[in-house]
């Protein structure tokens, strides 16, 4: 353009030719500043299965004006997962998820944060470093092979578990298909409506997942199908232990328990 | 980047716009290239919502044949700008066509700005600047819409403001101080014949049945001192010689540019001006009867009395002149008086017989002009821009004793020819007559409607002498100019009288306001070249070499750059006060010792888990924090609470 | 000299609410927190609700603020039967005077305790909630107002679900705050079980803070500065409501102005005289959680810990 303006001597020519070049250059300032100073947190990340896609939330605050376009990418790509406006003086959060990871304590890696605002000419990028870990369990197996009952063993499962040593939990309104002899009589003969009793350990089932009995030629196999027992377990409510060749882990139920065990399967031999 | 620009909407606006940026080269390309592209913009709008619509590959290579074959087609090549500009008007549309991944929508809006730019070729006038720059902002204001997150139309408008605001300055500084050279790197073929306009270089008249009136600008001219009175305002630009086998058609007079003028002795009124010529095309300038001398760089005045520069004037031109309206011209060559007297072989026996008559009168050639004046005063000639076509075989003949209607041509044609045939060398000037005071502007406005010719004829001890016959028929012409803007179809003539309601006052102040500011948009805009870059730059104190009008361009826009630069990012810091400042370097000390705040952590949870980690700093820590909330949050503070503030964080060395 | 009066009596009433709160801790064991927050939520002109189990103190403690604060003290016991006129009042013909003469209902007491107001109807419910926001009772066209201070605690059981009829969420919105009493800790519980009887204990409390006192230390509250940079962090925590996927429905304007008063009434009780980004930390839990909630088995703090994680505090 400056080249045809000086041959034919436009002045208008120049005058556009230098607009532009400044608006080019002014949007470099503009580009830079919409990335500066931006604080960025990667959220804890729930472990998922292998299989399944990894959502990583990051936090951005944005301590000032609003930035515009802020697009997130993994590594050093250029591939944009997801662009944003973060408005002034505003915590946003940016979901992205991570398809293909396999089993075993990942960290997140590399991100690059890029915008190409205001105009599209340049792209200011900033990759960060990130050693947020998590966890990917093994997949669990489609077929379940049913559990080896045989392995329950009250011993290991110490005295805690007693089965009928219910303790009474709380009462819960009626529902249909509940059984009678859980029916809380008390509160009916108080003319306080039907409850059922609720226990903490509904269940006397105990059990043990043995890594020496579960088939399967691979340990990637045995491990999927041990996953597969610990999540059927967890549903229908059974308590039940893990033994793994390096380690036991004693008979229990309950949110960490089952976070426990299945971190172990994440990390074995790994 | 093979992604679809997410917004359709987006896309439907830059077809617009491109179209609109298109929509003046109506004016300089053939309406092929209009339509072609009105048809494939159509096509790629609708695009837009059916895209099964759109072309695949091979049709589009078929199109792209076509548009080429269209340009060599119409244009006859593809070099010169008139070529090249249609070509890229094609290539233009057919990229609007595949219009896809976000590389073409950059690329497209990329061939949008170089459009603008090609139509400062063919015109820089203000409105068409002013309307340009508009599309220029859209299209930006479009670039920011693509590039923020989400669409925000008001937002982008804002952005768009801004960065325009922030980039003019360092667009002045880069106008005033790029370096300009004066000639052109490299010439392409020039289309004079497409942008020809005002004089020709044929006169011909009763060839052409009307003339146009044109109310276009031809030049301003700005006079140092006194105007000269408007029977004086005679600008002259060619000089015809030669008369054609028929006696209707009179060739221009070469260049001659190498040729000195004869010797001349002036007497009377010097006249300074400056006149700012509008595109020409040609080498004959124009000056004020008769010229002395010019400033024009590389002109000179050769032996026709006329200002020949070197180059064709291609765009609008500025130089200054000084002229003399009275003069005493020195002998005839043998070779101009042979050129003086040349006439057609066959002489119509009517014209020998009239003028015959007034030489036995007299022999004396003055007496032959008069004699020649009063006849095209007492015969029933008219003054018409209408004039019937003289296609016989003797037009002069024709137009003397039958017709005798015609305008300024004819009359200075039928006038030198009738001299030329007395024996009196004759020639005729072409140019223009009269002008229009502006006095907004202090200026004179001469139109393409000002084109006048007069003859010439050469007598004994007074060299050339001006001889304006139109006067004879219509004196009005000369005294008042023509009333073009009345003209429109009556087949009279009218002429300028000063206007007498209040209405007509009006509307010519304003038109001397808007000729006024288009006459300074001239001067300072288009008209700054790198002759007044020097001049410029010398008021300045600079010598106004190349270095240093690099040096001066460097300096300037970097420091107005860095000053841009500092004001957008100081905007990142803008949310935070004093306070915070403080309170974060406070922070940061802390984390050099291992305790850093979290983001969502309150000052004094933050301060007791550096108290647990750091014992030994429990009252500084204490103190800081205390004073923090207060002045964070407490009302009715105290400037010396700030100042302390200040002085315990940075006496504060964990 | 009205200058020194009025920065005695300031003292005064904000020692007095101390002193109240350890006066009441002797009585409701335990539950130092929880007499606070009560403290503040009346300090705040709000309303309170307390979910918990039969037992666990709920009546002992608005008992004693009754007491302490010398307001009169009724309670109402919800049941399914009860209807609006049980509460309000009626209208009743006196064939004397042959007019209808206003039989006031228990509403016209300072401080109500509302047991198990999940049992009633909606209808009855709402006519309570009603009053409770209008601070008057409008019976066929004429308006009776309440006594000023006026004070209500109301209780429900999380787990009765049958025949109970769950406050909605715009009426959960009017209660300015929602506190757990819970177990009382061994050590209060063996307090509890050595020490005489507390119904007892709680006729022999005295008046800690009387009416025109605790009107002071309202105005006192509601004129507590706030900066800036304050109503930048409320603000924040707002629209981190708003826009969290974890939460249903985000805060509404009536509880951005519930969380700022009483992060005043909470900053006036520490004794300072301005409110600091803690006291509205402090209040977050029993202000917002009810209104967050999305179903029964979140617990309070599962609802506000991402709001204290994560929403930046501007330095």
């Amino acid at each position: 353009m400056l080249i045809i303006s000086l041959n034919y001597n436009l002045s208008l020519g120049f005058a556009l030719t230098f607009l532009l070049a400044s608006l080019s250059i002014i949007s470099i300032f503009y580009c830079f500043q919409n990335l500066a100073g931006l604080n960025i947190q990667v959220k804890p990340i729930n472990p998922v299965f292998a299989g399944s896609a990894v959502n990583i939330n990051v936090q951005l605050i944005n301590s000032s004006q609003i930035r515009w376009g802020i697009a997130l990418s993994k590594g050093r790509s250029k591939k944009e997962l997801i662009k944003k406006n973060i408005a002034a003086h505003e915590t946003s959060i940016l979901p992205i998820s991570i398809d293909g990871v396999g089993r075993g304590s990942h960290t997140v890696g590399t991100l690059t944060f890029s915008t190409c605002f205001p105009l599209g000419l340049f792209r200011g990028w900033s990759p960060i470093n990130c050693a947020q870990e998590f966890l990917v369990y093994p997949k669990p197996s489609d077929t379940l092979i049913s559990f080896q009952y045989g392995s329950i063993n009250h011993l290991q499962g110490n005295s805690s578990s007693k089965a009928g040593d219910e303790e009474l939990s709380c009462l819960a309104g009626y529902k249909e298909g509940d059984p009678i002899k859980l029916i809380d009589w008390k509160s009916l003969a108080k003319e306080r409506g039907v409850f059922v009793r609720q226990f903490e350990e509904s269940s006397a089932v105990a059990l043990l997942l043995d890594w020496e009995k579960v088939p399967g030629p691979t340990t990637e196999e045995k491990l999927s199908q041990l996953c597969r027992q610990i999540i059927e377990a967890k549903q229908n409510g059974f308590r039940y232990g893990l033994k793994l060749p390096d380690s036991v882990t004693p008979i229990a139920s309950g949110a960490k328990h089952y976070e426990s065990v299945l971190k172990q399967l994440a990390l074995f031999q790994s | 980047m093979k992604q679809e620009p997410k917004n359709q909407r987006v896309i439907q606006w830059l077809i617009l716009i491109s179209a609109l940026i298109s929509l003046p080269h109506t004016f300089n390309l053939s309406p092929l290239f209009i339509s072609f592209f009105a048809l494939l913009a159509g096509w790629r709008f609708l695009g837009t919502t059916r895209p099964n619509w759109l072309p695949n590959r091979w049709l589009l290579f078929f199109l792209t044949l076509f548009g080429i074959a269209l340009t060599i087609f119409e244009t006859g090549s593809l070099f010169g700008h008139t070529a090249s500009v249609s070509l890229l008007t094609t290539m233009f549309a057919l990229k609007l066509l595949e219009l896809k991944t976000t590389r073409d929508f950059y690329l497209t809006v990329f061939l949008c700005l170089f459009t603008i730019l090609t139509h400062f070729i063919f015109d820089q006038s203000m409105l068409l600047t002013g309307y340009l720059f508009l599309l220029a902002f859209s299209l930006i204001t479009l670039l920011v819409v693509h590039n923020l997150g989400a669409p925000h139309l008001t937002e982008a408008f804002r952005l768009t403001s801004k960065l325009f605001l922030q980039a003019l300055p360092v667009m002045i500084l880069l106008f005033l101080f790029f370096p300009r050279i004066s000639t052109p790197l490299w010439s392409l073929p020039d289309d004079s014949s497409a942008t020809s306009g005002g004089l020709s270089p044929i006169m011909e008249p009763g060839s052409i049945g009307k003339l146009s009136l044109s109310d276009e600008t031809a030049f301003r001219v700005t006079f140092t001192g006194e105007l000269p009175p408007p029977s004086q305002r005679y600008w002259r630009s060619q000089v015809f010689w030669e008369i054609g086998e028929n006696g209707r058609r009179w060739a221009l007079s070469p260049l001659n540019s190498d040729k000195t003028p004869s010797a001349v002795s002036f007497s009377g009124v010097e006249y300074q001006y400056s006149i700012m010529l509008e595109p020409y095309e040609q080498n004959r300038l124009v000056t004020l009867d008769l010229p002395l001398k010019s400033n024009y760089p590389g002109a000179s005045i050769n032996s026709d009395y006329l200002l020949i520069s070197k180059n064709k004037v291609s765009k609008a031109t500025r130089y200054s002149a000084t002229s003399r309206p009275h003069y005493t011209g020195g002998p005839l060559s043998e070779q101009e008086r042979s050129l003086g007297l040349q006439l057609p072989k066959k002489i119509n026996a009517k014209i020998i017989s009239l003028v015959s008559k007034w030489k036995s009168n007299s022999n004396d050639p003055a007496q032959t002009i008069d004699q020649a004046l009063l006849f095209f005063r007492t015969e029933p000639f008219i003054y018409t821009l209408n004039p019937p076509r003289l296609l016989g075989r003797e037009p002069i003949k024709d137009f003397l004793f039958e017709t005798r209607r015609g305008f300024c041509e004819h009359y200075a044609t039928a006038f030198a020819y009738l001299m030329r045939v007395a024996g009196v060398p004759s020639r005729i000037i072409g140019g223009y007559q009269g002008g229009e005071y502006n006095p907004v502007g202090k200026f004179l406005e001469v139109r393409q409607a000002d084109a006048h010719a007069w003859a010439e004829v050469w007598l004994e001890g007074r060299g050339w002498v001006r001889i304006d016959p139109t006067a004879a028929v219509a004196p009005e012409r000369v005294e008042l100019g023509i009333d073009f803007r009345n003209q429109l179809s009556s087949s009279e003539v009218r002429f300028a009288f000063q206007p007498s309601g209040e209405l007509l006052k009006l509307s010519l102040s304003i038109r001397h306001l808007l000729n006024s500011i288009d006459y300074n948009w001239q001067t300072w805009v288009l008209g700054y070249s790198f002759e007044k870059q020097i001049h410029f730059l010398t008021q300045l104190g600079f010598s106004g070499l190349f270095n240093e009008l690099l040096w001066a361009m460097s300096v300037s826009s970097l420091f107005l750059l860095a000053l841009i630069a500092i004001f957008i990012l100081r905007q990142n810091k803008g949310g935070q006060d004093k306070v915070a400042k403080l309170y974060l370097s406070y922070c940061k000390k802390l984390a050099t010792k291992g305790v850093s705040r979290h983001s969502s952590e309150t000052a004094s949870a933050f301060a007791q888990r550096a108290i647990k980690q750091l014992p030994n700093l429990a009252n500084e820590i204490g103190l800081i924090t205390k004073t923090y909330q207060q002045l964070r949050y407490e009302k009715n503070n105290q400037p010396d609470d700030l100042l302390f503030f200040q002085q315990a964080i940075r006496r504060f060395n964990p | 000299m009205v200058s020194v009066a009025n920065s005695l009596g300031i003292m005064d009433s904000r020692t007095n609410c101390i002193r109240l709160i350890e006066t009441a801790s002797k009585v409701v064991l335990g539950k130092e927190r929880e007499i606070k927050l009560s403290l503040c939520c009346l300090l705040a002109e709000g309303h309170l609700l307390i979910e918990d189990l039969p037992g666990v103190g709920k009546t002992t403690l608005s008992h004693a603020l009754a007491k302490l604060l010398g307001l009169d003290f009724k309670r109402i016991q919800f049941t399914s039967d009860l209807m609006p006129s049980d509460i309000l009042g009626y209208s009743q013909f006196d064939p004397r005077t042959k007019r209808l003469n206003f039989q006031s209902g228990p509403i016209f007491t300072q401080l109500i305790l509302a047991d198990e107001i999940n049992r009633a109807s909606p209808k009855t419910q709402s006519a309570l909630l009603e009053t409770m926001e209008e601070k008057q009772v409008t019976i066929e066209g004429k308006s009776w107002p309440l006594p000023d201070p006026f004070f209500v605690i109301a209780t429900q059981n999380p787990f009765y679900q049958v025949g109970t009829f769950p406050l909605p969420e715009s009426q959960l919105d009017r209660f300015l705050m929602c506190i757990q009493l819970g177990y009382p800790n061994a050590e209060a519980e063996r307090d509890l079980l050595l020490n005489t009887d507390r119904r007892s204990l709680l006729e022999m409390l005295p008046v800690r803070l009387d009416p025109t006192e605790l009107n002071n230390a309202q105005n006192e509250v509601s004129q507590m500065h706030v900066s800036e940079a304050l109503l930048d962090y409320l603000q924040a925590i707002i629209r981190f409501t708003r826009e969290h996927a974890g939460y249903a429905t985000g805060l509404s304007p009536r509880a951005a102005v519930a969380l700022l008063r009483a992060a005043k009434a909470w900053a006036w009780l520490d004794n300072r005289d301005a409110v600091l980004p803690e006291d509205i930390q402090a209040i977050l839990t029993p202000v917002a959680a009810h209104r967050l909630r999305v179903d029964s088995s979140q617990s309070t703090e599962q609802i506000i810990e991402p709001i204290l994680q994560d929403v930046a505090l501007p330095a």
